[in-house]
């Protein structure tokens, strides 16, 4: 009987023109809310996770792999493998994956704001309306960012305008042509992108997840910093600090087991300011990279960041342990740390000697053990307390995908120009200070398809 | 009827007015001696046509001498000269014994002489079905059709086959599948083959174009047992019982020896190849080693131990241990009767397949039900319910279950000790050394013991399935007649693990999540897993109107129209988990925190594997309208057309996208039937040809920009683009056109048809190579190729010898090639996506193309492969590979699918004994094979081909392996070097072979002993499937089916036992 009515109630509903409007997987919708695009947002897995560094973390000087480690690499990881030495051809045709996400992400945060343009809001809509603005004009900047740092060439005023930059994509149709901008319009762009998300963000996230007033602070006092623009930069990681400063007392942690802090996607973690982290690169994993004996050289007695930090086998080799994430993974977001970093060095080169050397020292203060002498002379001269920060800055932000920019940036001044060396089954391979191999080839597939210039190597 | 005779009549006394010559007469059946009702009875020149009656009697008045002619389904046509001395005649029809041309096919919709309709149909029915006992009915079509392949041996899936080529890229390549008039959109294997009539496929237009926008890849049509209408009780009872050998496991080549693996390993060790940590797994002998070197193992025990593992042969010893024969067995009843008011059919089945993998298997309930009710003479009602129940043990281990990860199988680790100890196995991400020292640690016992484990847990899955349908078919006056259908089917499936207290999957749970201060978090009990139940429905309703002419007159028509409705959805649940499970009283607890972090040993953090947060409900809905007319005049020339209109809930489209309007068109004529025809021996001829649209639906693409929601790990709503949007985008359209030649000549014993038919897919939908840059690298859908198959199906039936022993043949031979002929992509320059198993598309060649790097042997210096570059032999790879090649340079070796294939089916019979072999061929095409490549040593992977790999100069002259990778050469651009041999010409061969598929016995015991039995037949019958190749064109000792299967499937032999009563 159920059975006849059934049949009636499909057939006179089959006729009725909403029969075939029925969604097939419920699961799916075109995102047309302020809701549905602050979804697509926190989609944390593409949006803070994969940051595009990778290429930067192989080529920098934090670690070695010892030969019979890297021809044991397993042969999908020739990208890794290659990179390691710079070679001339890194990719062999395989897939970039910095280039590749950091592309895709934009595309979900011109999306975005694509969609919120269109979306009439009420007053108590606003500020929900504006937090998805502020955060992917925020995504976009961070993004152009990264991708600059690994295939674009060093920030310099004077020649910013003739140098090629990046592709500067603002809009979400996928058929429209690939071209690179120059160095200057790429800055630009990310400076803009930022400036115009600062009025929309909150001071600070729900989460660190998402962006805030202090995660733009601290990424316009990064780009500043790389484009030596030490007023604006220290300004803007000032202000940055106002909104929040608090470091966690290193000597206060300890561990259940292998890792020092929470594995909880960054939520309790006081001195993350945006979570984010990088992908599991074979050539990166804790079995096979070494800390280079230079950098754990920089450690004084008593710095409880080794051990957070680092195992020691029974060789004497330093291995990575773990970092903000909780677990194996290299945390490569923003932090307050990075802040007082950037504070320091700005009042340095500005002559504020004194000063600088305060903020490391209030930083030192929270790493080190009481009973050791941590603090550094405030009376310093300049170039010595720019060593200071500068080494600082080394140990603090080891192994959170900063090392690669800081190398372009700091290789300009013939002071700090350092020349790496590696050595694979008894060849040694060099990257010059002033290399174009700092500047990463574009992906094959990419020239070929979009037809831009590639890279000199 | 009544009005039949009506129209007889009239006609009879409006011709008497004219009368001068009266003919009448009486035909029956010359063998039964019974009068045939209903035959129509044709006067060529005057064009005029008269039906018997019920007794076979006709009677007509003609002004002239005239041709009868008497043409009748299931009888030798019939033709004499009539004139004023013809009187009474005593016409006795002679039947023919050819079935397959006299069949009704059925294409879901209607049914249709397959004589008289111009469609291209292939019938197998149940006979020929029955001929393979095999529980899947898809598997027992293998060979038995032309036009019919099966990309993958032995195939038992819709995927696995392919009808008349391909007519799509991307999109879904199956065939539809129908069961009693409806899409069928559950598992194959719940269809029990003994409650199977036939099977009809629909190969071209004409014959398949009426299901639409899901015929593009042609349709299998299986319609299962009907009750007869008048007949007393039937009953068929069979049992069959089949074993599978033992699979040869050590038919793979991928596969090195103790020694030599050893051997491998010793060297990797002694280049400081492996990292040590309790959570890396390194080989055994490693350890071994490594113990050796920091003195906990003396020189004189490592020999020892290396002596007794170099003895150990672990492939023999899994394929004896954990493969075994496999018992298959089937039993079934079908009870079949019926009066003039009611008949029934009821079939039940029993299925119990044990598998290669000792301890699974599976086990098939089916009962099914079918009733049709003739209240009135006008009315017919036809209801029937069909429940299914299936369930599959997975509780055995596979030789692909042990391999570890950057270790494989290791070769000289068996499974039990000489005393019949169970012995540990590696397993992923811990080191021996580590779990060897788990109970020091205060652990449990860490070692997994593959023949311990055997009985240590409990894996099932259930579906069932049942199937509710019905037909009301009112008859109607002036040939009209009324028809409603309706089916629902209902599916549940689901899975249950257990886990016992003492299997490796509790044991290393309880360990992993013990804390560092020895706390458990996971109790040493029972784990119980109920996977994610699924609970899927569909309702199908079908309206539809007919017309056949009932006149009797040289002019016929029949024409159907109508509309269908469908709603399928699927309904996807959590799943659960107990821990601390207690089997005994069935106890367990669900109270864990999924969302703290664990400390894990050895290494790491963790959370508790949680139940799958998963709600999910799939509806697809459809509508459609269409119409089919079929005309015929004289019974020689026939026309048919089909209209159809299918509209779909498809997400993300304009409603205008929704729908496609799909048409066909097609004719035939009779050559035989004309006047003028008058070839002797020639039976029968026709020749016909059709042409029509269908398409192919590929609901991943939309208009629209469509994301997928889901929950992220910080417990927010998460949004993520499963399309881009493209306005652009246009349904895939499938346009066939067919030609065939029918004929049948020496009085049936030869007959056969002839079929050429090509198939036009256009506007396919595809992934677009993108640029990443923006923001797309995999998914990009647009409508961007068109593909063209072209082929050749012929058939040819003989029946050689009729006396007392028969033999009958049938050849079936078809070839089928495929060109892209419109790719509008952006094309990569590069070479790697043409190295795939799967290239790029590429215009003006085949989709199934396989390409190759040209080989130019190896080196006598470092037995490194050549390349050739300008006519110039180098070793400069990168070079080669990225700058010198391109696709022209590239091999284009061959296609990876045959482009001829057939079958030979001989069936012999001498009395009540009949024997058949069937041996299937084919031709056309290439296969890859695998081999050792240098530097695969390093990641774990081993091949025969070690032993044939280049080793000292000279050696380049008989062997195309390359040498080794030694630490030193190790040369930056490994990646080319692999790919540089693998993808070569030197690894492909041709796949031509022929193989004898099977051999079948039957023998129907003698008629005095089974009545004596009160029965009315027995049959007993053997059977033999997988013998093997007969002869192969490639010298490397590799079945084409099965170049990269871990084994060749194995034979099996089955003796089964029908008894009618």
């Amino acid at each position: 009987m159920r059975t006849r009515y059934l049949i009636l109630l499909l057939l006179t509903s089959a006729c009725s023109p909403d029969f075939l409007e029925i969604k097939q997987d419920v699961s799916i919708g075109t995102p047309y809310t302020i809701q549905d695009f602050q979804a697509v947002l926190d989609h944390n897995i593409r949006m803070n996770s994969n940051a595009s560094v990778i290429l930067g973390m192989v080529g920098s000087d934090e670690f070695k792999v010892s030969s019979e480690s890297w021809n044991g690499l397993p042969t999908a990881s020739f990208v890794n493998k290659n990179a390691y030495v710079w070679a001339d051809d890194v990719y062999e045709r395989g897939t970039v994956d910095d280039w590749n996400d950091a592309y895709e992400r934009i595309l979900y945060t011109n999306m975005a704001l694509e969609g919120i343009g269109k979306i009439v809001f009420s007053p108590q809509e606003q500020p929900d309306w504006e937090n998805v603005k502020g955060s992917a004009l925020f995504f976009r900047g961070l993004n152009f960012y990264q991708v600059a740092q690994l295939f674009a060439g060093v920030y310099r005023s004077a020649t910013a305008h003739k140098e090629p930059g990046i592709p500067i994509r603002l809009e979400s149709d996928v058929t429209a042509s690939t071209v690179r901008s120059t160095l200057r319009q790429t800055y630009d762009r990310i400076l803009l992108d930022l400036n115009d998300a600062l009025p929309l963000l909150p001071d600070k996230s729900v989460n660190t997840m998402r962006p805030s007033k202090l995660s733009a602070f601290c990424l316009l006092a990064r780009v500043h910093l790389q484009m030596e623009m030490y007023e604006e930069a220290y300004s803007f990681a000032l202000k940055a600090l106002e909104i929040e400063d608090g470091l966690t007392d290193y000597t206060t942690l300890s561990s259940a087991g292998t890792y020092f802090f929470p594995r909880d996607n960054g939520a309790s973690h006081r001195e993350i300011v945006l979570f984010n982290y990088a992908k599991a690169a074979t050539i990166l994993t804790s079995s096979r990279l070494q800390v280079v004996d230079d950098l754990i050289a920089l450690y004084r007695p008593g710095d409880k960041r080794k051990d957070i930090f680092y195992t020691k086998n029974a060789q004497g080799v330093y291995f990575y342990r773990g970092s903000f994430t909780g677990y194996s993974t290299f945390f490569v977001g923003q932090s307050i740390p990075e802040l007082y970093l950037m504070a320091a060095e700005c009042a340095v080169r500005l002559g504020e000697v004194k000063e600088g050397i305060t903020w490391l020292n209030n930083l030192r203060a929270m790493r080190f053990d009481p009973q050791v002498d941590y603090e550094i002379d405030t009376n310093l001269g300049q170039s010595v307390a720019l060593d200071h920060v500068l080494d600082e800055r080394r140990i603090e932000l080891a192994f959170k995908g900063l090392r690669w920019e800081d190398l372009r940036r700091l290789n300009k001044d013939p002071r700090y120009a350092k020349e790496i060396k590696r050595e694979i089954n008894g060849r040694e391979y060099i990257l010059q200070p002033d290399s174009k191999r700092y500047v990463w080839p574009i992906p094959d597939l990419v020239i070929e398809i979009s037809g831009i210039e590639q890279n000199d190597r | 009827m009544k009005i039949l005779f009506f129209i007889c009549g009239f006609m009879v006394l409006s011709m008497a007015l004219f009368a001068q010559v009266e003919i009448s007469g009486k035909v029956y059946d010359r063998n039964t001696q019974t009068p045939i009702a209903g035959l129509r009875v044709q006067f060529v020149k005057a064009q005029r046509m008269i039906g018997t009656d019920e007794k076979g009697y006709f009677k007509m008045t003609l002004q002239a001498a005239d041709t009868l002619y008497l043409d009748h389904i299931g009888y030798v046509p019939y033709h004499t000269v009539v004139d004023h001395n013809s009187r009474f005649l005593e016409i006795g029809l002679e039947a023919q014994t050819q079935s397959i041309d006299l069949v009704e096919v059925n294409t879901g919709y209607y049914r249709v002489a397959k004589e008289r309709s111009p469609g291209s149909f292939v019938h197998i029915d149940s006979m020929l079905l029955n001929r393979s006992p095999s529980p899947n009915i898809l598997q027992r079509l293998e060979g038995l059709a032309p036009g019919l392949q099966f990309v993958n041996a032995g195939g038992a899936d819709a995927q696995d086959i392919r009808i008349r080529g391909l007519g799509t890229i991307e999109s879904d390549e199956r065939p539809l599948i129908v069961l009693d008039g409806f899409p069928y959109e559950g598992d194959i294997n719940n269809i029990p083959p003994n409650t199977i009539e036939s099977v009809t496929l629909l190969m071209d237009a004409a014959a398949a174009s009426i299901w639409g926008a899901r015929a593009g890849n042609g349709v299998i049509v299986i319609t299962t047992k009907k009750n007869s209408r008048e007949q007393p009780i039937r009953i068929s009872v069979h049992t069959d019982a089949g074993i599978t050998d033992r699979p040869d496991i050590t038919y793979s080549p991928e596969w090195l020896p103790a020694e030599k693996v050893m051997a491998i390993e010793k060297q990797r060790y002694a280049l400081g190849h492996y990292n040590y940590a309790d959570n890396v797994t390194i080989p055994y002998y490693v350890e071994l080693l490594r113990a050796n070197a920091d003195g906990d193992l003396t020189d004189g025990e490592l020999a020892g131990l290396e002596h007794q593992l170099k003895s150990v042969n672990a492939r023999e010893e899994i394929m004896e241990h954990l493969y075994s024969p496999a018992l298959t067995l089937q039993h079934g009843i079908n009870m079949l009767g019926g009066s003039q008011r009611y008949g029934f059919s009821l079939s039940a089945s029993y299925l119990d397949q044990q598998g290669s993998v000792s301890r699974n298997g599976n086990k098939r309930y089916n009962l099914s039900f079918r009733n049709r009710f003739r209240p009135i003479t006008a009315l017919e009602i036809d209801l029937g319910l069909s429940y299914v129940n299936q369930q599959v043990r997975n509780n055995g281990i596979s030789y692909d279950d042990l391999s570890v990860v950057n270790i494989g199988v290791s070769p000289y680790m068996g499974l039990q000790d000489e005393n019949g100890r169970a012995l540990p196995l590696l397993r992923n991400a811990l080191s021996h050394n580590y779990t060897a020292r788990a109970l020091s640690l205060g652990l449990l016992d860490w070692e997994y013991r593959p023949l311990d484990e055997l009985r240590t847990g409990d894996n099932r899955s259930f579906s069932q399935e049942l199937r509710v349908y019905s037909t009301v078919n009112l008859t109607l006056p002036w040939g009209i007649y009324a028809k409603a259908d309706y089916q629902y089917t209902g599916d549940v499936a689901g899975s249950r693990s257990l886990y016992t207290k003492d299997s490796y999957y509790v044991r290393n749970m309880v360990n992993r999540f013990t804390q560092p201060n020895g706390t458990r978090i996971i109790p040493q009990n029972g784990i119980l897993y109920i996977g994610s139940p699924s609970e899927a429905f569909s309702h199908y309703g079908r309206m539809s109107v007919g017309f056949d002419s009932p006149w009797e007159s040289a002019h016929r028509l029949h024409a159907i129209g109508g509309f269908e409705v469908r709603h399928h959805q699927t309904e996807t649940f959590p799943s659960n988990l107990l821990y601390n499970y207690d089997e005994e009283y069935q106890i367990g607890d669900t109270r864990y925190n999924y969302n703290q972090s664990y400390t894990v040993r050895p290494l790491g953090n963790s959370f508790i594997t949680g139940p799958a947060a998963v709600h999910r409900l799939l509806r697809n809905r459809d509508v459609s309208y269409f119409g089919n007319l079929g005309y015929n005049y004289l019974q020689r020339y026939f026309l048919s057309g089909s209209l159809r209109y299918d509209a779909s809930n498809l997400f993300g489209v304009k409603t205008n996208q929704k729908g496609v309007p799909l048409w066909s068109l097609g004719g035939s004529w009779d050559i035989s039937r004309e006047r003028f025809f008058n070839v002797p021996n020639i039976d029968f001829l026709r020749i016909r040809a059709t042409y029509g649209i269908a398409g192919n639906v590929n609901k991943s693409v939309t208009h629209f920009p469509t994301a997928t929601y889901s929950t992220s790990n910080i417990g927010l709503r998460n949004a993520t683009y499963r399309t881009f949007g493209n306005p652009s985008l246009r349904w895939e359209k499938v346009a066939t056109e067919n030609l065939g030649l029918d004929f049948r000549v020496l009085n049936g014993r030869l007959s056969g048809s002839l079929e050429f038919y090509g198939k036009k897919g256009s506007d396919l939908i595809g992934n677009d190579l993108m640029d990443p840059t923006t923001g797309v690298s995999t998914d990009y859908k647009i409508n961007y190729a068109d593909i063209a198959t072209r082929g050749i199906d012929l058939q040819l039936t003989g029946r050689i010898l009729t006396g007392k022993v028969g033999w009958n043949t049938v050849w079936i031979g078809s070839q089928v090639s495929n060109k892209v002929t419109n790719y509008y992509t952006k094309d990569a320059t590069g070479i790697g996506v043409y190295l795939t198993d799967s290239p790029n598309p590429v215009k003006n060649s085949s989709r199934d193309l396989v390409y190759a790097l040209p080989w130019s042997g190896l080196s006598s210096e470092n037995g490194y492969p050549f390349v050739e570059m300008d006519g110039v032999k180098s070793q400069q790879y990168a070079e080669f590979y990225d700058r010198y090649m391109d696709f022209d340079k590239l091999l284009k070796v061959g296609v990876r699918v045959p482009t001829y294939y057939g079958s030979i089916r001989n069936t012999f019979d001498y009395k009540d004994i009949e024997l058949g072999f069937l041996i299937t061929w084919k031709a056309g095409y290439v296969f890859r094979r695998t081999s050792m490549y240098p530097g695969a040593e390093y990641a774990a992977y081993y091949h025969e081909d070690y032993d044939r790999r280049w080793q000292s100069p000279g050696d380049e002259r008989s062997t195309d392996v390359p040498a080794f990778i030694a630490k030193e050469d190790m040369p930056v651009g490994h990646n080319y070097l692999s790919t540089l041999y693998l993808q070569s010409e030197a690894l492909v061969s041709s796949g031509s072979h022929i193989r004898l598929h099977d051999i079948n016995i039957g023998y129907s015991l003698p008629a005095s002993l089974v009545h004596r039995l009160n029965m009315k037949g027995i049959r007993v019958k053997l059977y033999c499937r997988n013998l093997g190749v007969i002869w192969r064109e490639n010298k490397v000792g590799i079945d084409p089916d099965y170049a990269r299967s871990l084994y060749v499937e194995p034979r099996f032999y089955s003796f089964g036992l029908t008894g009618d009563f």
